[in-house]
């Protein structure tokens, strides 16, 4: 019983037609979101928990199936890699490092690709959000302390077609906590870390002030782990079918 | 002369070259077709580097704009195909959709999509450049699938094509990731955008493990290919469209 349910977890049959169904349950998601904008897109802003709250109704069916075939998805292989690495393992003195490396590679993968999954189960529901908006000269009370906007420096970009010419913008900050003041800067793209918050620019497009600055200051430990475990396994994805390539063309 | 002007100039000579290709293949001149295919693609690659320089200065994400970076990407895989298979035989298969995207690019308004504070990152022409070059492996994939379905010799490079157009498609997730972490905070939005690219992820991600299914061969696998190219066009034409009000500096600029 138990090893007819291992097999059942571990099969790569499994593994194809859950990516099929998280494909279309995608698809469908996509459609909501585009046609339900008022619904799906404060989930950017807040964690599903929360946002569940206050906009759960039968139009978030999909999201409940999206998080159940996910979930099968990372447990078949999670199954898929072990049963992989367990037949694997053995063999690593019966041939040379870089063939044992190739070998190991696709296990790797996985292992990279459950990394960037539980890093979006962690985003989804942990972690915290808040949107300010800001002018220089502002002092803003934050969790970490205040926040005080030395300095905002905009740059522009010098042609006429453009009907929002804003190229850059560099904004000076005084982080304050209670022992000290950490000057640090921030402009679009280049966001700053601070005490486990990162810092990042943004400008609100609604708005019609001339230069509606905001700062998202965010707190997600999913992050790093989704942007980690993605860029290892494309990495790795593109070495392997390239040395797959060479091979076979020795061969 | 602008250099808009020189990008459009270049890119109708690219697509004469093309045009020329598919008339010499049809009278079966292959030669001719061949020189004038290298032809259009020089031309168009003028016309793509020239992009980028569209609204007097210089900024990369037209180069690699959809409607007009496809065809290349496809007229470049083809010419790739040609020369490392050396199955002659694909040439007049992989001319038909480099000639039906460039008339595409040809009928649709030209201009460029304007630059903002937030795209003035490398990641961003990386994103936009890999999964176009993904979106053609896919598309050349699916349409090389179809002669191998319905021809008895059909080539087996469908195959290869879809597997690439995979490992290309997930580095510009990758590199999508890290221009929206910077830019936004966060690697992945509720968007109808960044569920639809995943959702093309999977399919292909589904694809690739189907050769490790004895039931799953290359006839199944071709017919899987051909239906994926369904959700890419789909997805990628829906936000070209919506991104046409947008554009600047061509006839409705």
């Amino acid at each position: 019983m138990v090893k007819a349910l291992w097999r059942f977890l571990a099969s790569v049959n499994l593994s194809i037609y859950l990516l099929f169904l998280i494909a279309l349950n995608l698809t469908i998601g996509a459609y909501y979101i585009k046609y339900y904008p008022d619904i799906f897109r404060p989930l950017n802003q807040m964690l599903f928990q929360e946002w569940f709250k206050i906009f759960g109704d039968g139009k978030s069916w999909w999201i409940f199936s999206l998080f159940f075939l996910l979930i099968f998805l990372g447990i078949n292989t999670g199954a898929c890699t072990l049963e992989r690495l367990a037949g694997l393992w053995p063999k690593r003195r019966g041939s040379a490092f870089g063939q044992f490396f190739l070998k190991l590679s696709p296990s790797l993968m996985h292992i990279f690709f459950l990394i960037a999954l539980f890093g979006h189960a962690l985003s989804v529901f942990t972690g915290t959000q808040k949107v300010i908006p800001i002018k220089a000269g502002d002092i803003i009370s934050v969790e970490l302390g205040t926040m005080e906007v030395k300095e905002v420096r905009p740059t522009f970009w010098n042609n006429p077609l453009l009907k929002n010419p804003l190229r850059q913008c560099e904004v000076a900050l005084d982080l304050k906590t209670a022992s000290q003041i950490y000057p640090k800067e921030i402009s679009f793209l280049h966001p700053c870390w601070f005490q486990g918050w990162s810092l990042h620019l943004d400008v609100d497009q609604k708005s019609k002030e001339q230069l509606p600055l905001r700062i998202i200051m965010k707190k997600d430990p999913g992050s790093r782990l989704i942007l980690l475990g993605g860029a290892f396994m494309s990495v790795l994805m593109l070495w392997y079918f390239f040395q797959l390539n060479s091979n076979n063309k020795k061969d | 002369m602008s250099n808009a002007e020189i990008s459009l100039i270049s890119f109708y000579l690219a697509f004469g070259g093309y045009l020329v290709t598919f008339f010499s293949c049809l009278l079966k001149k292959e030669r001719v077709a061949e020189v004038f295919f290298v032809v259009g693609l020089v031309s168009h690659t003028v016309s793509q580097i020239t992009r980028g320089w569209y609204l007097g200065f210089f900024f990369a994400n037209p180069m690699f704009n959809e409607i007009s970076f496809l065809p290349w990407c496809l007229a470049f895989l083809g010419l790739l195909l040609l020369r490392f298979k050396e199955d002659i035989r694909l040439f007049s298969h992989i001319l038909i959709p480099v000639f039906l995207f460039a008339l595409i690019a040809l009928l649709y308004p030209k201009g460029v999509l304007p630059p903002f504070a937030k795209n003035q990152s490398v990641f961003s022409p990386l994103f936009f450049g890999s999964e176009v070059l993904a979106h053609a492996c896919f598309v050349l994939g699916a349409w090389v699938a179809v002669f191998y379905v319905t021809q008895k010799n059909g080539s087996r490079i469908f195959n290869d094509l879809v597997i690439w157009g995979f490992v290309f498609y997930s580095l510009s997730q990758v590199s999508g990731a890290i221009w929206a972490y910077l830019g936004w905070g966060s690697p992945f939005h509720w968007a109808d955008r960044h569920l639809g690219s995943a959702a093309i992820w999977c399919y292909y991600a589904a694809y690739i493990h189907l050769s490790f299914v004895a039931k799953w061969d290359l006839r199944r696998r071709a017919g899987v290919a051909i239906a994926g190219i369904v959700l890419v066009l789909v997805f990628t034409f829906q936000y070209q469209l919506s991104e046409l009000v947008l554009m600047i500096g061509g006839k409705n600029g």
